[in-house]
């Protein structure tokens, strides 16, 4: 008989507990109305409601709305990982972890991972409700999985910084109604719904140095026009965004309690 | 004490719980403006069909209506508390008409969307949104509103005496709400619709009472909008109400 010694998970193996342990979550809570219904219904009512107007103005919605629906459902996603880390740093779970032999990296990486998991399935279901009603990609295969990728990697960014708030709050709730509001603002004043020639002349500048801009601007080159000088601006404000919210979520897991 | 004066002191305590959760009430103030204002930047030339003044005739209606839907999840999830938190058995063992609960809440819900649709309006008025109608035009602007409010006040008391927890309450409210409010006559013309969706979009409360806000101030028809807009409150807020009070009394009685 020999003594059972407890030997610590290596972090791969503690990688993929948490993160199966997310996924579980994710699919438990509201993560399929979040994936799923509010893309297909806003997708939907967006084209019902703008279709006309738009091709009167010269746009044929169909291809222009799909990369708008995609950005705004990966901040939804992002949004929704404040809520879910918040939860866990309020029930304690967070600094139950802290107390382990893991890897500061584990519990973050985990998170982000069903993150990302999460907005490659919205991105998928969205694309395919896209095809459908007629978006195409014509600027071929290798920048259509460009697209998927920076889509993805825009989630994960967006939800590195939800993460960091959502540690230091007190109530989930709140963040979470309080997100909504740069939300509104961000994925609207942006090229997202409307060229920047509809805005007012002194919004003009506001809505070309949006971030939310750069990344429709990005998927809609990668999807359509193929013109790669508007894909650099999105990876330059991923790359500035991934370094700001993965050093604030890094210093939000330290402190939290 | 009478259930007059019972129901306006609930109706009071409503009230001060929403204006003592700061963050709550910045947002319920923040979100119609930040609407209205991103709404009427992005969509105005586009559905203004050039002309912003004319888009904002419609969206700011519009957007002072929503402020009665979109806060309606948190009178669901506040009627919700008192029901299960235990105040509702409290008032079992006093002296209290059972109505009063319920009729402090629906009146307490109606000032606080007609003082946030008033707020909104201002901001829409700073915008260029003008009342041409004359004075008792606008008095009948905010006698809609409020009669809009009861319709939502019923929608939340028919909510939160359901089945359905805190968390499954807020979306299954505020994603109709979103729907109605993209699918109506203020947010675009009738005539930009499909014609087969055309029907609905008319028939929409949110429409309808827009119409009629539009028609009290800046001008065109009113008597037919209130009157399907009266209808729709009596309707549809009527047998929310109606089942509220149902639950309500079967809670009441044990």
């Amino acid at each position: 008989m020999s003594t059972a010694t407890a030997v610590p998970a290596s972090g791969l193996r503690q990688f993929a507990v948490l993160a199966a342990r997310n996924l579980r979550q994710a699919r438990a809570g509201r993560s399929v109305g979040l994936t799923v219904v509010f893309p297909l219904t806003f997708f939907a009512g967006f084209m019902v409601v703008f279709q006309r107007l738009m091709s009167d103005y010269g746009i044929a919605y169909e291809q222009f709305l799909p990369p708008a629906i995609v950005v705004q459902t990966t901040a939804l996603v992002a949004m929704s990982a404040c809520y879910l880390i918040a939860g866990d740093a309020r029930s304690g779970l967070i600094s139950r972890y802290r107390t382990l032999p893991m890897s500061a990296v584990v519990v973050p990486a985990a998170r982000l991972v069903v993150d990302a998991a999460r907005a490659a399935v919205a991105v998928a279901v969205i694309l395919v409700a896209a095809v459908l009603v007629g978006f195409r990609f014509t600027a071929g295969a290798a920048r259509a999985a460009g697209f998927v990728l920076l889509a993805v990697g825009f989630a994960v960014v967006l939800a590195a910084g939800c993460a960091a708030l959502g540690l230091g709050a007190r109530d989930p709730e709140q963040v979470y109604s309080a997100l909504t509001l740069p939300y509104l603002v961000l994925t609207t004043v942006s090229t997202a719904f409307v060229p920047v020639d509809a805005f007012p002349g002194w919004l003009q500048p506001v809505v070309e140095v949006s971030p939310f801009s750069a990344q429709v601007d990005a998927l809609r080159a990668l999807s359509t026009e193929g013109a790669d000088e508007r894909v650099w601006p999105a990876l330059v404000w991923l790359l500035v965004l991934g370094l700001l919210f993965g050093a604030a979520a890094a210093r939000s897991f330290r402190r939290s309690r | 004490m009478s259930t007059v004066t019972q129901a306006s002191l609930f109706a009071g305590r409503n009230l001060r719980r929403f204006f003592r959760a700061p963050p709550a009430l910045v947002y319920s103030f923040a979100f119609p403006v930040l609407l209205l204002l991103t709404q009427y930047a992005v969509f105005g030339r586009i559905v203004g069909d050039g002309d912003r003044q004319h888009y904002l005739e419609r969206l700011a209606p519009l957007v002072v209506l929503s402020t009665a839907a979109f806060g309606s999840p948190s009178s669901a999830v506040g009627f919700l508390r008192d029901l299960r938190g235990g105040l509702v058995d409290r008032l079992r063992t006093m002296p209290v008409a059972p109505g009063a609960l319920l009729a402090g809440r629906v009146v307490g819900d109606v000032l606080r969307i007609v003082g946030i649709g008033a707020l909104t309006t201002g901001v829409a008025m700073l915008l260029g949104f003008r009342f041409r109608e004359g004075p008792l035009a606008v008095v009948g602007f905010f006698a809609v509103i409020a009669l809009f409010g009861v319709l939502w006040a019923a929608i939340a008391l028919w909510r939160g005496s359901g089945p359905g927890d805190e968390e499954s309450l807020p979306p299954s409210l505020t994603g109709p709400a979103t729907l109605l409010f993209i699918f109506s006559s203020g947010f675009v013309p009738v005539s930009a619709f499909p014609s087969v969706v055309q029907p609905v979009v008319r028939a929409n409360p949110f429409s309808v009472a827009t119409e009629a806000l539009v028609g009290l101030s800046s001008g065109g028809p009113v008597r037919w909008p209130v009157l399907q807009t009266l209808a729709w409150v009596l309707g549809l807020g009527g047998v929310c109400l109606l089942v509220a009070v149902r639950r309500f009394g079967r809670r009441a009685d044990g």
